[in-house]
């Protein structure tokens, strides 16, 4: 009886190799594999958003005068992010071009974005995350001014 | 235990251990070939993974090279001849694989100065994974001179 029993489990077992392969490539490896291809994601916004606030307070520290400085930098920080894919609606840009606007002043830039935490390119996302990055920048102490 | 004989132990053909299986199979190298198929199943993916990023690290370049491009173009005196010198040295520098295949397009203007660069992204593994038609821009503010 004990021979009997042992053969009918050996062959409810066959192929269950197989199927614990499948299975655990389907459930764990390629899941595992799309996480880890989501994270440089990451990174990629982040430069996003260190170009953006970077040209802002670049333009506004070239400017001719910091009204006009402010209105290109908003304008440039919002073309930066748009051509990269980020819609204008789920940005946020700050420019502080008016109060240190003279030699030597330091202006900055602020933008910050929600992105997907996880995202899977073709698949989906999930969840969101705010992204803020800023950049300051010292306006030439000796240029000519106009 | 005198006159007890033993039996020998019966080796050679015919007394495999298959045989005294009660199903008369054999699962001996089963998990060898488990294991080879587990192994080759997680190799292939990160061979899978080893593409992808290579591939989002190039794009990666390709930003940044069109990022220096067009800061370069952008400056006082810098052309678009500038921008795209410095825009295709910093791909030969950085991703040396794709420099042949990346074009660098530069437009310098009254206000801002862009560069795109377009490259098709081959995987370092040529049969795990399409070819990846990139094309990246960058802007940067002009730098006026008054």
């Amino acid at each position: 009886m004990i021979l009997g029993s042992e053969a009918s489990q050996t062959g409810a077992e066959r192929g269950s190799g197989a199927v614990e392969l499948v299975l655990s490539t389907a459930f764990i490896l390629i899941p595992t594999a799309l996480l880890l291809l989501s994270l440089p994601l990451m990174v990629v916004y982040r430069s996003m958003g260190d170009a953006a606030a970077r040209e802002a307070v670049r333009a506004c520290a070239t400017a001719l005068d910091p009204s006009t400085g402010q209105k290109r930098a908003e304008r440039l920080a919002y073309r930066i992010l748009g051509e990269r894919g980020l819609s204008p609606e789920a940005t946020t840009v700050t420019v502080d071009c008016q109060a240190a606007w003279q030699p030597g002043g330091v202006v900055s830039a602020s933008v910050s974005f929600r992105v997907p935490l996880i995202n899977v390119v073709g698949v989906g996302s999930l969840g969101s995350v705010t992204i803020h990055r800023s950049f300051r920048e010292r306006i030439e102490p000796y240029r000519s001014w106009p | 235990m005198k006159g007890v004989r033993r039996l020998p132990v019966p080796v050679g053909p015919g007394t495999d251990w298959a045989d005294r299986r009660p199903d008369g199979g054999s699962e001996s190298g089963a998990a060898a070939v488990e294991v080879l198929m587990a192994m080759g199943m997680a190799l292939l993916l990160t061979l899978f993974l080893v593409n992808a990023l290579l591939m989002l690290y190039a794009r990666s370049v390709l930003q940044h090279a069109a990022d220096i491009g067009a800061r370069n173009g952008a400056r006082s005196g810098g052309t678009e001849a500038t921008c795209e010198v410095a825009a295709t040295e910093a791909i030969g520098s950085l991703a040396a694989l794709y420099a042949d295949s990346a074009a660098v397009d530069c437009a310098r203007e009254t206000l801002i100065t862009s560069a795109t660069v377009t490259a098709r992204l081959q995987p370092v593994f040529s049969d795990l994974g399409p070819n990846w038609d990139v094309t990246v821009r960058a802007t940067s503010s002009t730098e006026l001179v008054p």
